[in-house]
């Protein structure tokens, strides 16, 4: 018999009597499918966490920011700059002419949430040309704030986490507040956790004269860099300007990786613990067959195809745990909405995990390594078996 | 304990696998203790918070007047009021980030249990104008002493003369007792200097502390202060520290639940592992244990013998991998750069994980250990 012949004989019956060792090899399984489910959870927080974050972003886009201010809850810019700003080259205009570019500001406002307490929730005053600068933003319901009423738009995580519907109330600033539209971004983005309303009206409820930032829409692709020159040139500013794209993506970039290093550092520990077990449940497979592999061995199976039967076996177990255990993190948690802060500066950013494919391969990935380790070992123990003592011993 | 050495013999019946086995263990209680003594770290900030002192901040994110202060201490049941601002500031690069609070005069007299500082350095401190006090770690890390002259670049606090550069003298150092190991980089500076300074916002401050007479009182006098500027365009909300700490919390996540779902799944993979380990080398032994009852052992003593080896394994895996949970959580604390203050394993979460692990150790040999009571020693034997 040839060598492939051999290995396939030998690895077809290793795997068609698999169900009489059930309950050992359910332990590879299940050991298995807890690293997965485990490392993919926490990946895909990180995963849904940072497009979240990353979706505000566009690289068409620019984020003005006073000097050194790391977030825009950092940042100030005087209403004075303003103009400024406004006129510098490289941004965009409207068919009318007048640039794409807003002054936003920010605030923190308390909302209630089911159980009586109450929760922080960011607000953002935005500019008239809103709907130039972020086309993303639309409205599913309702209709956009009018400048000088005290009106918002709600985001639609909002919407559902506080029942923040069409027509509630809010109270702040000595003034209510009424909701007059609900809007969705095109992709999953920070700002759906956020209330918008008008900037103007924004300040003079709060009787503030500055800004925390501005957004402006970029002409072209040498934009950026005409205006980073541009207000760089201009003594009576201290601006840093960044692409918004990369502005944003560096945001979540730090907690992306403590994230990552959590998923990675936790499931690797429960990989090992699975290992072991895998380990020596395949060991107690190999001796329970030993008679079993010895026959084989004398009837004329070479030692390579126990070896690899071994193998083949882990693996099964080992995937099959794999995609178990990334169908519990896909069925428990792929768009399970939660709550993360970006920093202590600002309210939460609800997110929804993200369970790709992209995780579910570095799943099966880490399955196979633990599955290969782990069937490594005993099956050089089943290719080296002696075959007469095997044979002669009797349990 | 004379039969400890039967115990011990049968545990080490199979090295490798016993071996494998305790590993297993050993690495799902360094996970569990290591993801409850942070959990632990972030209660043990709430644990922290006072009822007795209130904290006093603008709801929308943005400075208070400093104004303020004296309707607030003015207010019926209030002890004694003071205020402190923030901003974030680094040494030469980023990697030495330096958090500033500018401090009212009297904030380190309202808060002597916080911050222990030698009287001549407090009195150096309030007399120099750009004094500053920092903690004893960042006089290590910077290497920082009395009498020097630094400069700090704020993030977020220009000054008026348009620079982010701040320069303070080093009076001294102070040490924060409740806090074992807290290895923060904080910097006090005095109030006027920040405020006089400063490019934006002047005459603000960022939170209030106030000192009550009567925990109890605490809603009644929140409500009151609340009341105050409940007109005015900078409305304040009023809660005890140990409210605020909650809060804060609140925001950062979902924290409790992942901690206890990574930790329910590891003890669930874990208790099959070793159940199932338990059976094989039950199965092996079908005939030691016939033979010792042939001996005249009785049925409860082989079951407990049974689970004594299964109580040795987990406890003393458990007892392991706790001391590396311990071993390893400090490092944890520097790698958060000082994020989670007071990152160490409480003596409880020491116990509970023994608990756990001998409830675990118990229920994965019980099955085991009834089949072995139940062995009928002629069945037994005959098995071949």
């Amino acid at each position: 018999m040839s060598l492939f012949r051999q290995i396939a004989a030998v690895v077809g019956m290793n795997l068609r009597n698999l169900p009489q060792r059930a309950s050992a090899s359910l332990v590879i399984v299940i050991g298995i499918a807890g690293v997965v489910a485990v490392l993919v959870s926490v990946l895909s927080m990180a995963v849904g966490f940072s497009r979240t974050i990353a979706g505000a972003g566009s690289p068409d886009r620019a984020l003005v920011l006073s000097g050194g201010a790391l977030q825009e809850a950092m940042s100030s810019i005087p209403a004075g700059a303003v103009p400024n700003i406004m006129n510098a080259p490289g941004i965009a205009e409207d068919s009318a002419g007048r640039p794409i570019a807003d002054a936003e500001a920010l605030a923190q406002i308390q909302v209630q949430q089911g159980s009586g307490r109450s929760a922080n929730v960011a607000l953002r005053g935005v500019g008239t040309t809103e709907p130039e600068l972020r086309p993303e933003v639309r409205l599913v319901a309702g209709r956009m704030f009018q400048p000088g009423l005290h009106e918002l738009i709600v985001g639609r995580n909002l919407e559902a986490r506080y029942g923040l519907g069409l027509g509630s109330h809010l109270s702040f600033q000595n003034g209510d507040w009424v909701v007059v539209g609900i809007f969705s971004t095109s992709a999953a983005s920070l700002l759906d956790s956020q209330i918008l309303t008008d900037a103007q009206t924004l300040l003079s409820a709060y009787e503030r004269n500055w800004y925390h930032s501005m957004t402006v829409r970029l002409a072209g692709p040498g934009s950026l860099n005409q205006l980073k020159r541009a207000l760089a040139s201009d003594p009576t500013l201290h601006v840093d300007v960044y692409r918004e794209s990369t502005f944003a993506a560096a945001q979540s970039r730090v907690l992306n990786i403590i994230l990552r290093w959590i998923g990675f550092f936790i499931g690797g520990m429960m990989a090992a613990g699975a290992l072991f077990g895998a380990l020596n449940s395949l060991y107690a497979a190999v001796s329970a067959r030993s008679t079993e592999i010895a026959t084989l061995r004398a009837i004329g199976f070479g030692a390579g195809p126990v070896v690899v039967s071994v193998l083949a076996e882990s693996l099964v177990l080992a995937i099959a745990g794999a995609l178990i255990g990334a169908a519990c993190a896909w069925v428990l948690f792929d768009g399970h909405v939660s709550s993360m802060q970006l920093s202590g500066l600002q309210p939460p950013v609800a997110y929804a995990m993200s369970v790709t494919p992209g995780l579910v391969v570095i799943g099966i990935t880490w399955a196979c390594v633990i599955g290969m380790v782990g069937g490594l070992f005993p099956a050089i123990r089943a290719g080296r078996l002696p075959i007469a003592r095997a044979l002669n011993a009797v349990v | 304990m004379k039969y400890f050495r039967l115990v011990w013999t049968g545990l080490w019946r199979k090295k490798v696998r016993t071996i494998f086995t305790l590993l297993s263990i050993i690495v799902a209680f360094v996970l569990f203790g290591m993801l409850q003594g942070i959990d632990t770290a972030f209660k043990q900030m709430v644990d922290q918070g006072r009822l007795n002192v209130l904290t006093v901040m603008n709801p929308a994110g943005l400075p208070l007047p400093l104004a303020y202060l004296p309707q607030i201490e003015a207010v019926h049941g209030v002890t004694g009021a003071t205020y402190r601002s923030l901003f974030i500031g680094d040494y030469q690069s980023l990697n030495n980030i330096v958090i500033v609070l500018p401090v009212g005069a009297n904030y380190l007299a309202l808060n002597s249990n916080l911050f222990s500082v030698p009287p001549g350095e407090l009195a150096a401190f309030l007399r120099t104008r750009t004094g500053a006090l920092i903690t004893p770690a960042l006089a290590l890390r910077l290497h920082w002493k009395a009498g020097d002259h630094v400069p700090i670049h704020a993030l977020n606090a220009m000054k008026k003369d348009g620079s982010p550069d701040w320069t303070f003298d080093i009076v001294g150092t102070f040490d924060m007792p409740g806090y074992p190991s807290r290895d923060e980089s904080l910097l006090l500076m005095n109030y006027p200097y920040y405020d006089t300074a400063r490019a934006t916002d002047a005459g603000t401050v960022q939170m209030y502390q106030v000192d009550i007479a009567d925990a109890a009182q605490a809603a009644a006098i929140s409500n009151a202060i609340d009341n105050l500027f409940a007109n005015s365009p900078n409305r304040t909300r009023t809660e005890t520290e140990k409210a605020s700490a909650q809060g804060q919390l609140a925001q950062i996540g979902d924290l409790d639940f992942f901690v206890e779902a990574i930790v329910g799944a590891a003890f669930a993979t874990l208790l099959l592992l070793t159940g199932s380990t338990l059976m094989q080398s039950y199965r092996e032994r079908i005939h030691e244990f016939a033979v010792m009852k042939t001996l005249g052992f009785t049925d409860a003593g082989v079951a407990a013998l049974v689970l004594s080896e299964s109580g040795v394994l987990g406890v003393g895996a458990a007892a392991l991998g706790l001391l590396a949970a311990h071993l390893l959580l400090p490092a944890v604390g520097r790698l958060a750069a000082g994020q989670i203050p007071g990152l160490h394993l409480p003596w409880i979460v020491f116990a509970i994980g023994i608990g756990i692990a001998v409830l675990l150790a118990l229920a994965s040999a019980l099955p085991a250990a009834w089949r072995v009571r139940q062995l009928s020693i002629i069945d037994a034997l005959a098995v071949r």
